[in-house]
């Protein structure tokens, strides 16, 4: 009986089976392949298993099982997802795996919160809406760019400031490949220096800028003497009801048992607080609680809805008041929108100004939930 | 820039590990190389994974891939095991390259290098 090794080969390759210069010996050609076949095989399994895309199953529906099932096909890819929808005074949740006290990082979502406080600065008459950095700066706006640039042009996304300072962008590069928060270790004096030794370009048109929106933050905290984080809570969380809404500084404050997100290839993500660009998306937040900021900007209770007036043309049908989207539908209809996306959430807040109808949507994994939000507002994703 | 991004460059990188795959399949190769073949693929899996948005049939393509690493990594340590070595001077192109065997220090700084990316996927997040 032949063994194996005996076996003629019917590979062209290996029609020729004379031995190389240096043959291997058949035990050790069998030890070695063994080896082999053993460290491959477990290169191969820890590298799916360490970074294998992970299929995306939705959770267990919370609240309305009408919205949820009229939801449910426009949501492929997500896990856990909260949704709020408004009709008037009607006011419908669906949770996925969530629950309304579920907390999600609402990301850029954010910047609508700073811009509602600076509405409501404007209204204390601490600052208005053409008061330019170097009035809130002083000495410390002279010889930069940015020093005549209003509080207007910053809010409303045109003031020229780039998207993020470059260095910001080479530090998170790493940071990136981690998963983690790419603001991390960005401090207040960060931004405000980034943005005055930026150079601005195309100062007047639209150019979405988290730089921007997170000194327009930190400009408010500068002029009223308190963080960003403190006139948050005392001027718009508190008064709008949101206890369980916070946006935390530091990484420790976040909490072990607080959700964290999943990457567009299903990888955790690290949670974000962004530090110093916090006014730019360090918000996390649930259902009940946004579906209490959704009303106030509905009802005209939240300061932000003072700040609708378009500012600056954002393309056609399209322009930008105090950040909020502001968009016209093919019906006519006046829309205001604004998405958030971090490194493992994604978050979509608007109404409908002339049928009434709101959305919220959250999500705990990074896939814009764009395309369901603006069709819930606009009637073309029936509910 | 976006389409460039999420789609071309996350196929160039899966297709760029199928020939060498297709390679084991089809060609002796020595062990080491199973291994170092293994430690590329690995890496550009890994990297594709943390990078990019693989969603979807992205996600199938990637798991496709690695199913024919793994695949091409069982078929050659089978041909391995039932076959001798072929001889060096009737072997060509790429199946003299699988054929060759590799250096204890190219292997070594390959799994150096997969460790490093395995270690960034398992404690990222």
């Amino acid at each position: 009986m032949s063994s194996p090794l005996d076996d003629q080969p019917s590979d062209p390759h290996l029609a020729d089976p004379a031995p190389t210069t240096t043959p291997p010996s058949r035990a050790t050609t069998r030890r070695t392949a063994l080896a082999g076949a053993a460290g491959a095989g477990a290169i191969l399994a820890l590298t799916g298993l360490a970074a294998g895309p992970r299929p995306a199953r939705l959770g267990d529906v919370h609240g309305d099982a009408e919205l949820a099932a009229a939801l449910r096909p426009h949501l492929g890819g997500h896990r856990h997802v909260s949704a709020v929808v408004t009709d008037g005074d009607q006011q419908r949740f669906a949770g996925f795996g969530a629950d309304e006290t579920t907390e999600f990082e609402i990301g850029s979502v954010t910047k609508t919160f700073t811009g509602a406080l600076l509405m409501d600065a404007v209204d204390r008459g601490e600052v208005s809406l053409e008061t330019t950095v170097a009035e809130i700066l002083g000495e410390r706006a002279a010889g930069s760019e940015a020093s005549d640039v209003t509080l207007a042009e910053i809010a409303s996304q045109s003031s020229g400031l780039p998207r993020l300072p470059l260095t910001r962008v080479l530090a998170s590069l790493p940071i990136n490949f981690l998963r983690k928060d790419p603001y991390s270790g960005s401090s207040v004096d960060g931004v405000i220096d980034a943005a005055l030794d930026a150079s601005l370009s195309d100062r007047g048109e639209y150019a979405y800028s988290n730089l921007g929106v997170a000194f327009l933050g930190q400009l408010l905290a500068t002029q009223t003497g308190v963080s960003w984080q403190e006139l948050l809570r005392s001027r718009l969380l508190d008064p709008l009801g949101m206890t369980s809404t916070r946006a935390p500084f530091r990484l420790d404050e976040i909490g072990t048992d607080a959700p964290r997100g999943h990457g567009r290839s299903g990888l955790s993500a690290g949670a974000w607080t962004m530090h110093g660009y916090g006014p730019a998306g360090g918000i996390r937040s649930t259902g009940h609680d946004m579906a209490l900021y959704l009303a106030s900007m509905q009802d005209g209770s939240n300061p932000g809805s003072a700040g609708l007036e378009p500012l600056v043309e954002r393309g056609e049908d399209s322009a930008v008041g105090i950040v909020w989207s502001l968009r016209t539908t093919d019906a006519g209809e006046s829309l205001v929108q604004h998405n958030g996306m971090t490194g493992g959430f994604a978050a979509f807040c608007g109404f409908n100004q002339d049928s009434g109808r709101g959305v919220v949507l959250m999500t705990d994994s990074a896939l814009s939930p764009d395309e369901l939000g603006a069709g819930i507002l606009d009637g073309s994703v029936s509910l | 820039m976006n389409l460039l991004l999420t789609l071309v460059v996350p196929l160039f990188l899966l297709v760029m590990m199928v020939p060498a795959a297709v390679a084991q399949l089809r060609h002796w190769t020595h062990p080491g190389r199973v291994v170092l073949e293994a430690c590329g693929a690995g890496v550009l899996l890994i990297v594709a994974s943390l990078v990019l948005p693989i969603t979807g049939w992205m996600a199938i393509v990637w798991w496709a891939v690695l199913t024919l690493c793994a695949a091409g990594a069982g078929v050659a340590t089978w041909r391995t095991w039932h076959r001798p070595a072929p001889a060096a001077d009737g072997l060509t192109g790429r199946a003299a390259v699988n054929a060759h065997p590799v250096g204890a220090r190219s292997l070594v700084a390959n799994v150096a290098i997969w460790l490093v990316a395995a270690l960034v996927a398992l404690v990222g997040g």
